[in-house]
């Protein structure tokens, strides 16, 4: 393609003169980038402009340079140098070796399909070069190896259909270069499956060839090939020929890749298993080469869980890496492969909890997240209380980032599955409690969740929710870190609603009016007054009702003198929430405060009995959790038209019936009833409560089609039976975890909806684990099957006999494998196995599946 | 994916020698590089760690034998000469040579020839 000088014109030929005579080498531009660090934008792109110029020149060797120059820059400062792909192509025919090489060396750094379609002018050159062994024998035997490695990485579709019977020669042949074909030829059938039937058996018979580093690369390019997301299952039958490898290699490398490829074969042939695992146990005992060593330990952790003496031999393993004081890599990876025996074999995670729990405030943040993981993967029932204890107090110590991510795990395991892993509540909510805490804590949105969440499903924790809530509110300093403010909103409305439990409600009232509560936001401020509300309600209640009571009348008259002094000023407040709330409370405290002033003091005459009694029943309807998905299983009536227009209820509807415990609805899995009715409303105008409520009557007797049939009666009637149904199912524990379990006292009940609450989607994992149907692993099967008979069945026969071990047994069971091969197609139905898994759809072979040899088994 | 890349960084942080075995653009490459610097050992589930240690190792000694104890300013003057080791040793992202005497007979020859 590039013409030689003597063919130019005289002009274009001088012109090139003059730049081969002036042209800097590349040397020289790195001297001048060096010289100059500080003007090197400046040196980059005058010297990108005398490229552009000498890359068109004439001359090859001014042309080399240039193209060596370019590279240079291009693959040290990021210059592009797409728009050079003509120039690179065009010295590829270079005769000099030194020019040919670099032209391969910058095609193949900047050359590829998805940037270029360049690349197919130069299919006959690499052709040549590809072929250049056979057809000259002058020729550097290195040559074909150029092509090679362009093709290796800039092989486009149409590139590797024209190119793939150059490679069989080479694949066949043994020498120096026929790793590196087995690499391109890999390259080129993933990219292209139809060059299937030209390059996988040459492929296959890479696996027994007698050059270690041939057998090296056709591992390699299998383990790539079975790799995920590729479907495993087409090199079932390749698994004789991988296992004498296993058996008979010694180089590291390729055992680790023969590991790798019999760690995706064993899950679908658990056969396979008891056939590996003695070669495995072997390494382990005896190999030095660490990578080897951890390649075996990884394969008999995920998939021999159950090879007794493997597992023994890894967990061994294990902890030499963890001992390795000197080395963090080491560490890390001792951890993360012991967090691969989890489910499993949760009691080596248990004889090693100390080293991991050491490891937790390892500098390395690899190792400590990793540490935090297992300790999580061990967590139980049973020592749920020592591991979250644990490491609340180690995430007091860590620094933020670690803080939050201790605080993370702890708060999402204890809380999955509706807090499995808790016994103790009144120990969890207290450490709520103390994770809020923590400096740098920001998991508040969470921690409040949970708190709201506890109160409702729990109750027998409720009285320490609210000792916990009291200890947050209390504490003034807590008031001023933003992170908190969720928190502080939920402790106050679990002291507000389980008031009851409360030692001293003025102490509380305090808590909640004091000062430095003007610094929270306004959807915080209004819990708390609605809080204060219900308190008072409280404490006037038990005023009246019991005389031996901590609330007497001193203390009824300090909580009104201080609500009001305090609350007052807010009733201007611009916030619609606060300032709503506000006017409730005032209401409240003027109609408790003036029927007070006017009875004396003990006296329990009719008017302020009521207006307490009518406060209570406010507050009385006790909160549930609702399931997200109920409204969805009230069935709709039949006779029910949900289009007819509704204007006529309109009068019912007031504008704030906004139930107002929105606000503490948590984010999706929990809702909380609603109110029947708004509480402002019914405080104000405790009187005429009643003639609403029989003209709502009224109107359910006219309109009843327009009411879901609820049972209002059982509603009103036991408050207590509105609870919903418990529907506790815990999962069965396996030996190992009810052995270690000791329950002190028994665990509170936990109210669960039905199994709808938290709806998972199974569906995406298992679409996941679909391997797509690709056209590649179609026609290997094909191919398998097609040459079954010669293919590496018999490369098989031949090997079997090479194996020193048990030959009578072999040679009987060949004998019948052969009688096998004849009677294949009678036999294959029969002979497939029941538990592997069935091929992906599309693939009409999985009848004629190809079934591994019996003898390997 | 066997190897993706294999770079060299010095201790300042700039790139050395990049070779990459899976199509990156520009932009990526140079974000990539950014983080592994900062990142300097990646630790990813498909690979041996341990393996990818040793092949390190390999390549230095490599490089060790051919300059003499090399150091940075060997690899920049004579980047192509890297690349070429490289090529030598890994192809595809699979290793397919692990002899030094091997990896650097092609390059004597081409310093022979030229």
């Amino acid at each position: 393609m590039a013409a030689p000088p003597s063919s130019t014109t005289v002009i274009s030929s001088a012109s090139s003169l003059a730049d081969s005579l002036f042209q800097r080498s590349l040397d020289d531009l790195i001297k001048s980038l060096r010289s100059d660090p500080s003007s090197e934008s400046v040196i980059i792109s005058r010297a990108i402009s005398e490229i552009h110029r000498e890359i068109r020149s004439t001359d090859p060797l001014t042309k080399s340079i240039a193209l060596q120059k370019l590279t240079y820059l291009s693959s040290l400062y990021f210059t592009s140098m797409s728009w050079a792909a003509f120039h690179t192509i065009e010295l590829l025919p270079s005769s000099s070796l030194h020019t040919k090489r670099l032209a391969y060396l910058a095609a193949s750094l900047s050359i590829h399909p998805s940037t270029t379609d360049l690349i197919t002018l130069s299919t006959h050159q690499l052709h040549k070069d590809l072929t250049s062994l056979s057809n000259s024998s002058s020729s550097s035997p290195f040559l074909p190896s150029l092509p090679l490695q362009l093709l290796s990485l800039a092989a486009s579709p149409d590139l590797s259909t024209h190119l793939a019977p150059d490679l069989v020669p080479l694949l066949s042949r043994p020498s120096p270069l026929q790793p590196k074909a087995v690499s391109a030829a890999y390259r080129v059938l993933s990219l292209c499956p139809s060059t299937v039937p030209v390059l996988f058996k040459p492929l296959v018979d890479c696996l027994s060839s007698d050059n270690p580093l041939t057998v090296s690369a056709a591992v390699g390019a299998f383990c790539e090939l079975s790799a995920p997301p590729n479907d495993p299952s087409p090199y079932l039958p390749l698994a004789p020929e991988i296992y004498r490898v296993l058996v008979n290699s010694r180089s590291n490398w390729t055992l680790i890749k023969v590991l790798k490829i019999f760690s995706r074969l064993v899950p679908l042939e658990p056969r396979l298993g008891s056939r590996v695992v003695e070669p495995i146990c072997q390494f382990l005992r005896e190999s030095q080469a660490k990578s080897l060593v951890l390649e075996c330990v990884k394969t008999v952790v995920t998939c021999l869980p159950t090879h007794t003496e493997a597992i023994q031999l890894a967990i061994g393993k294990i902890k030499e890496l963890l001992s390795a004081d000197d080395d963090p890599n080491l560490r890390y990876l001792g951890l993360q492969t012991l967090r691969m025996l989890a489910p499993q074999h949760l009691w080596a995670l248990e004889e090693n909890r100390e080293v991991v729990a050491q490891s937790l405030i390892d500098p390395d943040r690899s190792i400590s997240c990793e540490a935090l993981r297992l300790m999580m993967a061990m967590t139980l029932q049973g020592n749920s209380v020592e591991i979250c204890t644990l490491l609340v107090k180690q995430a007091a110590k860590s620094d933020p980032e670690f803080a939050n991510e201790i605080l993370d795990s702890v708060l999402t395991s204890c809380a999955k599955d509706f807090y499995e892993l808790v016994v103790d509540f009144d120990w969890y909510v207290s450490l709520l409690g103390e994770m809020a805490r923590i400096p740098h804590c920001m998991k508040g949105d969470e921690i409040s969740r949970q708190l709201v969440d506890i109160g409702l499903r729990v109750r027998d924790a409720r009285p320490e929710l609210v000792r916990v809530a009291r200890e947050l509110l209390i504490d003034p300093s807590l008031l001023g870190n933003h992170f908190l403010y969720t928190v502080l909103s939920a402790a106050a409305w679990i002291s507000g609603e389980y008031v009851e439990f409360s030692k001293d409600p003025m102490e509380l009232v305090e808590a909640l009016l004091q000062p430095r509560t003007s610094l929270l936001p306004t959807s915080a401020r209004a819990v708390y007054i609605q809080s204060v509300l219900k308190v008072l309600t409280f404490s006037c209640n038990s005023y009246l009702e019991e005389s031996g009571s901590a609330v007497n009348n001193t203390v009824i008259t300090r909580m009104l003198s201080l609500i009001e002094m305090t609350v007052g000023p807010l009733a201007e407040s611009d916030e619609a929430e606060v300032e709503d709330r506000v006017r409730n409370l005032l209401g409240a405290v003027r109609l408790v405060g003036n029927i007070k002033d006017h009875s004396g003091d003990k006296d329990k005459d009719g008017m302020i009995y009521e207006v307490v009694k009518g406060m209570v029943h406010l507050f009385s309807d006790e909160m549930g959790p609702v399931s997200t998905n109920a409204q969805k299983r009230v069935a709709v009536p039949d006779d029910l038209d949900l289009k007819e227009n509704l204007a006529d209820l309109s009068e019912f509807i007031s504008d704030d019936d906004v139930d107002n415990a929105t606000q503490f609805r948590s984010k999706d899995s929990i809702l909380l009833y609603p109110r029947n009715h708004n509480a402002s409303e019914e405080v104000e105008l405790g009187p005429t409560r009643l003639a609403e409520s029989t003209s709502l009557e009224e109107h359910r007797k006219r309109h009843g089609l327009y009411y879901l049939s609820s049972d209002k009666e059982a509603r009103e009637s036991e408050l207590t039976e509105d609870y919903p149904l418990v529907n506790e199912k815990l999962l069965p524990l396996n030996g190992d975890t009810a052995r270690r379990v000791k329950v002190t006292k028994p665990r509170p009940t936990v109210v669960k909806l039905d199994e709808g609450e938290d709806l998972k989607t199974s569906s995406s994992l298992s679409n996941k684990e679909e391997a797509k149907d690709d056209a590649l692993s179609g026609a290997i099967m094909d191919a398998l099957l097609g040459k079954n008979g010669e293919g590496p069945a018999s490369a098989f026969d031949a090997s079997s006999s090479r194996q020193g071990t048990s030959k009578d047994k072999e040679r009987e069971i060949k004998s019948k494998k052969s009688e096998e091969g004849e009677s294949k197609n009678r036999h294959k139905g029969k002979r497939r196995h029941r538990h592997r898994k069935e091929p992906e759809p599309g693939v009409s072979a999985s009848q004629e599946k190809p079934v591994i040899q019996d003898f390997l088994l | 994916m066997g190897i993706r890349f294999v770079l060299l960084v010095n201790k300042q942080g700039q790139t050395r020698l990049a070779q990459y075995f899976e199509h990156l653009s520009i932009d990526e490459r140079r974000a990539l590089e950014g983080e592994i610097v900062r990142k300097c050992l990646a630790r990813n589930d498909q690979q041996n760690e341990l393996a990818i240690l040793e092949f390190i190792h390999l390549l230095v000694e490599t490089m060790d034998r051919h300059f003499g104890n090399v150091c940075e300013l060997d690899i920049m003057f004579h980047l192509e000469k890297v690349h070429f080791m490289l090529e030598e040793m890994v192809m595809n992202g699979c290793i397919v040579e692990t002899s030094k005497t091997n990896i650097l007979s092609p390059i004597q020859l081409m310093e022979k020839a030229s």
